[in-house]
């Protein structure tokens, strides 16, 4: 119901903004009086702003800019990432974690990109309460493995915090 | 319908999805009533307008257009100062709802003049008048962006949609005029996007929703633990002394609101308490700053607790969150109200800087951390396994234990004791454990009753030098009535062998169990029918096995893998040392 709602806002903006390209051809004749000049700045302005009003009701994302961050995750865990089977990233106590609504780039501890990250939430926790669901989220099947697991110990090394680290897998590298 | 009529319909129509959108969207009312004013001047503004287009020709509507137009102005400037002052407006401004003054004079010379809204932004009076309404807004928004992080994104959207306006208004009627095309309503054509720019600082600086709303009441003027008006620094691993006075303050009647995560710190015990729940949003910092300013005009004098500003600077940054606790500690002066900010999960940085505010720091104790440490000094090490098992009873972690939890830890305490004295009938073992419960019960009643302004004396149980490792072999005596200090613990001379070997034998218990081992070594001698002096060699295997069993029941008790694990290793200390001492023959 929701994405047939969605699906149905996106359908109706994209037919707005159609009817307002119409109404322009419709009046066109009244833009002549500003003159080539004014009428090639600002028509060009409305059009662009059109064009990207386009974009961003057919993609769904408002365009959010270069990515600020990196977000490291084990070799390998790509695909989990983009299938959206981890949808959360502990960074150590010491680490500056992105903040919400920031767009970070997903990366290997080789440092090769795989793809580009939305930060939905962020929040620390002391170690022992990381919670089993949380464990899942980050890709491991309890607490008590997720902090067993050894590069991850490596990682929080004597930290007592992380801070989890919820995103949305936006793409591969663009 | 006419090219112009029909463009500023569709300006209109957009103007009022933006108003519907901030109807439903925006919590805060006068943030709301301002923004539906403003929206509303306009889209009367433009109706009338789109009428004249239409060639409807009436004295009334030209009138109403002119009204219109003339009350949006300050009305732009009222909305700018209310996104950044939300429900504070009124107190802190409240000399801009002057500009609504001189609106009835201004907007009926014009109507007597009958003039065209392209005479009014060039006529010199009413153009200095909307000029100022221009000006108030975006110097205040100029201001904000510059002074604020916290509101500087908002202070952002609200220049841009005043220059908006700025353009499509005065700027665009001019230049309309002077190519012979129709200006009036043009300044409509700037209102959608300076209303959505508008819409968007509003919502993102919303109130998080508050439950248990707290009426509108007098200001809290009763005595209170913490004093009024001042911001208090709690500097503990876990905000467990700070929610303990929330909870202690809102119980006397005080107006309480506590902002955290969700899911996090949700105690708030009775009384007047309000809970935020803090939303994952990048404009978190704004949304609390609104909730604080709203909360306190509602009640003032209350106490705000922020137990999870790691919360906030994770959600928003630091800089934002370290603006945040400036400005709500300014409101919090202002307002008469106590402010307690808690340390837990910041980072090295993040404490430095909230130093620098030089606040008022209280360095507090993990009561967990305190409990554990007065329960050893009562029972040794097996204190600390009483308390595990305590915690795992009631489905606490030390981490979420806290002072009030203390209640319920003296009532286990006892039902502990009881089992594991009544496994024998030696009344004199029961009534000495009885006794030892009773004075742990009754210190840590009263560590519980300590207030965060005592506690933060330092003068806690974990820094008593004389704490559990010394008590272990010295003070068990003590804790036994119309009982003296044996004289074997303390390293006497025996005066006779069987005496000698119940001191060694003594000396083991009280190592590995504290005072309860002696209390159990006493215990199975009687058993055994043997006196102090009457041990022999002979009888240390025995014993063993005696206390083999005797342990093993404790065991039962302590539902705890890691205290079992410890008890049986000190089984086998006990059953190590005793044979050592048979194969003495002492």
């Amino acid at each position: 119901m929701d994405r047939a709602y969605v699906k149905l806002m996106r359908w109706g903006l994209m037919f707005g903004l159609s009817v307002l390209l119409v109404a322009g051809f419709y009046f066109h004749a009244e833009f002549y009086a500003l003159g080539l000049y004014p009428l090639l700045v600002i028509g060009g302005f409305v059009t662009l702003l059109v064009v990207l009003s386009f974009r961003i009701v057919m993609t769904g994302e408002i365009p959010r800019g270069r990515p600020s961050g990196n977000l490291v995750f084990p070799l390998g865990a790509g695909n989990a990432v983009a299938n959206g089977g981890v949808e959360m990233a502990i960074v150590p106590q010491r680490d500056e974690a992105p903040t919400v609504g920031r767009v970070v780039r997903a990366m290997y501890p080789t440092g090769a990109e795989f793809g580009r990250l939305l930060v939905l939430d962020a929040t620390r926790k002391f170690l022992d309460d990381i919670t089993d669901e949380d464990a899942r989220m980050a890709g491991y099947n309890s607490a008590q493995v997720l902090l067993s697991d050894s590069e991850m110990r490596l990682r929080l090394d004597v930290d007592t915090f992380g801070t989890l680290v919820r995103f949305r897998f936006l793409g591969k590298k663009t | 319908m006419t090219a112009h009529g029909g463009l500023l319909t569709l300006f209109i129509g957009a103007d009022v999805s933006i108003l519907v959108f901030v109807l439903l969207r925006v919590r805060q009312t006068w943030n709301k009533t301002l923004f539906v004013a403003m929206a509303m001047s306009f889209v009367v503004y433009g109706a009338a307008i789109a009428g004249e287009a239409e060639g409807v020709d009436n004295p009334l509507v030209a009138a109403i257009a002119l009204w219109a137009f003339v009350l949006a102005h300050p009305l732009i400037a009222i909305a700018a100062l209310a996104a950044f002052h939300g429900e504070d407006l009124p107190r802190r401004r409240p000399a801009i709802l002057l500009l609504l003054l001189p609106v009835p004079v201004v907007a009926s010379f014009a109507v007597a003049e009958d003039m065209t809204t392209g005479q009014a932004y060039t006529d010199p009076a009413l153009s200095s008048f909307f000029a100022v309404c221009f000006a108030v807004g975006l110097a205040e928004a100029l201001y904000v962006r510059m002074s604020s992080p916290v509101l500087a994104s908002e202070a952002t959207w609200i220049g841009v949609g005043i220059v908006l306006l700025i353009l499509a208004g005065p700027l665009m009627t001019v230049e309309l005029d002077a190519l012979g095309l129709p200006s009036a309503g043009s300044l409509i054509l700037g209102t959608p996007p300076a209303l959505a720019a508008f819409a968007l600082a509003f919502a993102r600086t919303d109130p998080f929703a508050v439950t248990d709303g707290v009426k509108r009441g007098e200001a809290w003027s009763e005595p209170s633990i913490v004093e009024r008006g001042v911001a208090f620094v709690f500097d503990e691993a876990r905000p467990k002394n700070l929610m303990i006075t929330a909870r202690r303050e809102a119980d006397r009647g005080r107006p309480v609101l506590i902002l955290r995560r969700k899911g996090r710190y949700s105690d708030p015990g009775d009384g007047r308490t309000c809970l935020s729940e803090i939303r994952p949003s990048a404009h978190a910092a704004a949304m609390a700053l609104a909730t604080v300013r709203g909360f306190l005009s509602r009640s003032p004098g209350g106490l705000l607790a922020l137990p999870d500003l790691a919360g906030i600077a994770t959600l928003c940054g630091w800089p934002k969150t370290l603006d945040l606790v400036r400005q709500i500690v300014r409101i919090s002066r202002r307002t008469d109200t106590t402010l307690l900010i808690s340390t837990s999960l910041l980072q090295e940085d993040e404490r430095r800087g909230l130093n620098g505010l030089r606040l008022a720091w209280w360095i507090l104790p993990d009561p967990a951390v305190e409990v554990d440490v007065m329960l050893r000094t009562a029972f040794g090490a097996a204190g600390s396994s009483i308390f595990d098992g305590f915690l795992k009873a009631n489905a606490l972690t030390r981490g979420s234990f806290n002072a009030h939890h203390v209640l319920a830890l003296t009532t286990h305490l006892g039902t502990a004791m009881d089992a594991f004295a009544s496994f024998g009938a030696e009344l004199h073992v029961a009534d000495g454990l009885r006794q030892l419960v009773a004075e742990a019960s009754e210190a840590l009643q009263e560590y519980s009753r300590r207030s965060a302004l005592d506690l933060s004396q330092a003068d806690w149980p974990s820094r008593d030098p004389e704490s559990a490792d010394e008590a272990m072999l010295v003070t068990a005596m003590d804790h036994w009535r119309g009982k003296e200090p044996e004289p074997a613990v303390r390293g006497d001379r025996a005066t006779d062998p069987g005496h000698s070997l119940y001191k060694r034998t003594l000396a083991i218990f009280v190592r590995e169990l504290g005072p309860t081992g002696e209390g159990l070594l006493r215990f199975e001698l009687r058993r055994l029918g043997r006196g102090d002096s009457e041990l022999r060699p002979s009888d240390l295997k025995r014993l063993a096995d005696r206390v083999d069993v005797a342990l093993e029941t404790m065991v039962e008790i302590v539902d705890v893998p890691e205290a079992r694990r410890r008890l049986q290793e000190k089984l086998g200390a006990i059953r190590r040392q005793m044979g050592l001492i048979e194969e003495e023959g002492v």
